[in-house]
């Protein structure tokens, strides 16, 4: 199976360099573009509405960042539908649902260092993704550099990134299929960068105290793949583990979180007890992230990430338990 | 078979397209291949979403009747896999061919014992909400997820948008 997978990923990159455009970046100057994006991301105050577009749907949310010697503060509101507000304060990420009265909390334990949290993933993106510089063109106001991320092989996306020309900040970010098809899109409409930002505007509308709120917390520790016991036998090349967790959910129910990354996108494997209530296995996908849920003995194991239905599927089947 | 494939591919001529879909049609194996390789199909061109609520109301099916289904699925399966692999045009097609019918076993048996079309049987009740991307377990996964994502490094908190998406909720 394996040899058939890397035959079609040859033939598919085959295929990809005859619509082949500018020369390819060299390893370096595609690593730095990308840490540049992602430096801007991190040290820049920003504001403004930006649209997330996946299948049919198009969704407008209004994001603010702001950068003082506490560190990184962020608010997302959206603004069609439901209203949902994210705040992040450093590692720390609050998802209110005023409708339900609901707040999520997760305490981040990965840093923020782009691409990937290991320097091999960085060799990842040079090898399973030929990077290339594109032309120079305006977002919300902007100009921006276009970067293309064409995969090597079937078992990851392409992505299309629009960067801001002067501070690197991220415009416009495209996710295309193997049929070149997008599958998912993140674009500013109206942004502003730098000094017209304030703290008033990261102010939470909510409290995660607020009293008739359920408030859970889906606690984290790490742990070593001898301590879960479970093992990923056959994933597809240029992926890496990254994490092993134990997570704990509000009432103690106890889930092993693996993370798996390719440098450009992460796999997430998630196992757990079955539940009481009956559940779906098989496929879905929300945008660019495909979701697989199938029974591991007595297990439930849920695969999701921002890569091809066919990847989330090989982790999906190729997960095992080899502790006592 | 090799009717199927050329009539998907739509290189059949009026008269041939006409038999080709009488034998089809009221034929539940062949039905079955039908929709088999239209999944095929769209998965190589990317295209999973009709049939992902398909494969889940075919499993959630097969778990309500494990003792009739899974001894007949599990034959299909075998079977698929080794009328499916000519079939497939590319070496490209061939691999994802052969890796569906080799993964997807139990959900691309679209029919049951009765001989009647399971996928239409399914009355839409039955299906849970609990893998819908917007549903409440799956938004508490997706915001753990989140922060290993390198989108998150390139864009910060923007990418979060995918836990809160009300794409699904609704349903």
């Amino acid at each position: 199976m394996a040899g058939r997978l890397a035959v079609a990923a040859f033939a598919l990159a085959g295929l990809s360099a005859v619509h082949a455009g500018a020369e390819p970046l060299t390893q370096g100057d595609a690593l730095e573009i990308l840490e540049r994006i992602s430096t801007a991301a991190r040290t820049l105050n920003y504001e403004g509405t930006f649209v997330y577009q996946h299948g049919e749907r198009v969704e407008t949310s209004r994001i603010v960042h702001f950068v003082d010697t506490d560190g990184e503060h962020e608010k997302l509101e959206t603004l069609d539908g439901p209203r949902r507000e994210i705040i992040r304060n450093n590692d720390e990420v609050l998802c209110f649902y005023p409708d339900a009265k609901i707040v999520r909390s997760q305490k981040r334990i990965a840093k923020r260092s782009f691409p990937g949290l290991v320097p091999e993933q960085l060799s990842s993106i040079a090898r399973f993704y030929t990077v290339r510089k594109g032309r120079t063109e305006r977002i919300a106001g902007f100009d921006s550099q276009v970067v293309i991320l064409e995969p090597k092989d079937a078992m990851r996306y392409g992505h299309k990134l629009w960067a801001e020309t002067s501070t690197g900040l991220l415009l416009k970010a495209r996710t295309v299929n193997e049929a070149r098809k997008v599958v998912e899109q993140f674009a500013f409409t109206q942004l502003s960068i730098g000094p017209s930002v304030t703290r008033e505007m990261i102010s939470p509308s909510y409290e995660a105290s607020f009293p008739e709120w359920r408030f859970d917390r889906f606690a984290q520790s790490m742990l070593s793949e001898v301590e879960t016991g479970w093992t990923v036998r056959d994933f597809p090349p240029g992926f890496r583990k990254i994490m092993d967790m134990r997570r704990t959910k509000q009432g103690g129910r106890i889930v092993t979180h693996m993370v798996y990354s390719d440098g450009m996108a992460a796999v997430s494997i998630f196992i757990e007890s079955m539940p009481g209530r009956s559940v779906n296995e098989g496929l879905t996908q929300q945008g660019a992230i495909n979701i697989y849920r199938r029974k591991v003995g007595d297990k439930l194991v849920t695969v999701l990430g921002e890569a091809p239905a066919v990847t989330v599927m090989q982790f999906g089947n190729s997960v095992a338990f080899e502790g006592r | 078979m090799e009717k199927l494939s050329a009539l998907m591919d739509g290189e059949l001529d009026d008269h041939e397209v006409v038999h080709e879909l009488t034998r089809i049609n009221g034929n539940p194996d062949r039905e079955a291949d039908w929709s088999i390789y239209h999944m095929i199909g769209d998965s190589l061109r990317g295209e999973h979403i009709v049939h992902d609520s398909l494969t889940g109301r075919v499993s959630a099916r097969l778990a309500n009747e494990p003792t009739v289904l899974a001894p007949r699925a599990w034959k299909m399966r075998r079977a698929t896999k080794r009328v499916a692999l000519p079939l497939a045009a590319s070496l490209c097609g061939a691999a994802v061919v052969a890796w569906l019918a080799l993964s997807n076993n139990a959900l691309i048996s679209p029919t049951d014992d009765r001989g009647e079309n399971a996928v239409a049987a399914i009355s839409p009740e039955s299906v849970t909400d609990a893998l819908q991307p917007g549903g409440d377990a799956m938004s508490e996964y997706l915001m753990a997820h989140q922060q290993f994502s390198p989108s998150t490094a390139m864009q910060g908190v923007a990418s979060y948008v995918r836990t809160v998406s009300t794409a699904d909720a609704s349903r």
